[in-house]
């Protein structure tokens, strides 16, 4: 056999074990290589000395099976991450789960305010109209109660509007908030993903 | 020689011809070879067994434009050569024990 395929076969021999080991392993033989070529051996001969690679490997293995693990650990360790994630799953999952159904509450539980504000003009400028209609009707009746329901639609007017611009304001802004939440939300669920992986 | 006895010398062995002087893998062979048969393939594993418990150290030295590796022995490895020794009169013992048994013709 040639050096290089010697050494190639070395490579592959030590193939499960760290890069670490088969680096400090062939820097050896390398040198014993070296120190045998430069006392008068020949390619062959040399490497005949230096024995066979998967012997060599079988010696290192039965010499310390912790370092051929440790190759496979990290391959043994992915697989962990992966059993625990698995296993673990139900747990962060259904509390994710929670987390994003008590936003959602809090969600919904903001716009009931702005609803309110909507009602309270829709039902304020309703009544105003109606008041102001009929209040000519109560006057021809009953001056002082025409005037007072006059009056009460004027203000009903007032608040309407004011509700209702109230109303427009909080929807500009939940409609910020929605946006927000959503790419919040969007974020972190990419940041998951890529953590899961 | 029996291949379980001759690995436990060569460990010794080895730690022996440090003992003498720092020393790089070729030399150890060669060194060894005068008392007991060792391969360059056989020395690799027994160096990293000595290095894993501490018996020995090493560092380069530049040859010929390569590094060299040269290995130092540390007071563990001094140690191990003496309970080698120590022990020797137990395994004495049994070698008597054997010889004996030997030589009794039932």
């Amino acid at each position: 056999m040639k050096r290089d395929e010697w050494f190639q076969a070395l490579d592959r021999a030590l193939a499960d074990f760290s890069a670490e080991e088969r680096e400090k392993t062939r820097l050896f033989y390398e040198e014993m290589y070296s120190d045998l070529t430069e006392d008068d051996c020949t390619e062959e001969e040399a490497v005949a000395r230096l024995g066979a690679p998967e012997e060599i490997a079988r010696d290192l293995r039965a010499e310390s099976p912790a370092d051929a693990a440790f190759a496979g650990q990290s391959a043994g360790r992915k697989a962990l991450i992966i059993i625990l994630l698995v296993l673990g799953f139900p747990i962060w999952g259904s509390l994710a789960l929670t987390a994003a159904c008590l936003l959602l509450v809090a969600y919904i539980l903001i716009w009931v305010p702005v609803l309110v504000l909507a009602a309270v003009a829709l039902g304020c400028l309703a009544g105003a109209i109606v008041m102001a209609v009929a209040s000519p009707f109560l006057m021809a009746h009953n001056p002082a109660m025409g005037l007072v329901q006059l009056g009460m639609a004027l203000a009903g007017l007032g608040v309407g509007l004011f509700s209702f611009v109230g109303f427009l304001y909080s929807c500009r802004a939940m409609a910020r908030l929605t946006v927000w939440l959503t790419r919040k939300t969007a974020k972190l669920l990419r940041k998951n993903r890529r953590d899961a992986k | 020689m029996d291949i379980q006895l001759k690995k436990g010398l060569l460990e010794t062995c080895v730690l022996a011809v440090l003992k003498k002087g720092d020393s790089y893998g070729y030399q150890i062979i060669r060194d060894i070879s005068t008392c007991i048969e060792m391969t360059e393939s056989t020395l690799y594993p027994i160096l990293k067994r000595l290095e894993g418990a501490a018996c020995l150290t090493t560092y380069s030295v530049e040859h010929n434009g390569r590094l060299r590796k040269y290995y130092r022995i540390t007071d563990a490895g001094r140690s191990r050569i003496r309970e080698f020794l120590e022990e020797w009169d137990d395994v004495m013992q049994v070698y008597h024990f054997i010889e004996e048994a030997d030589g009794y013709e039932a």
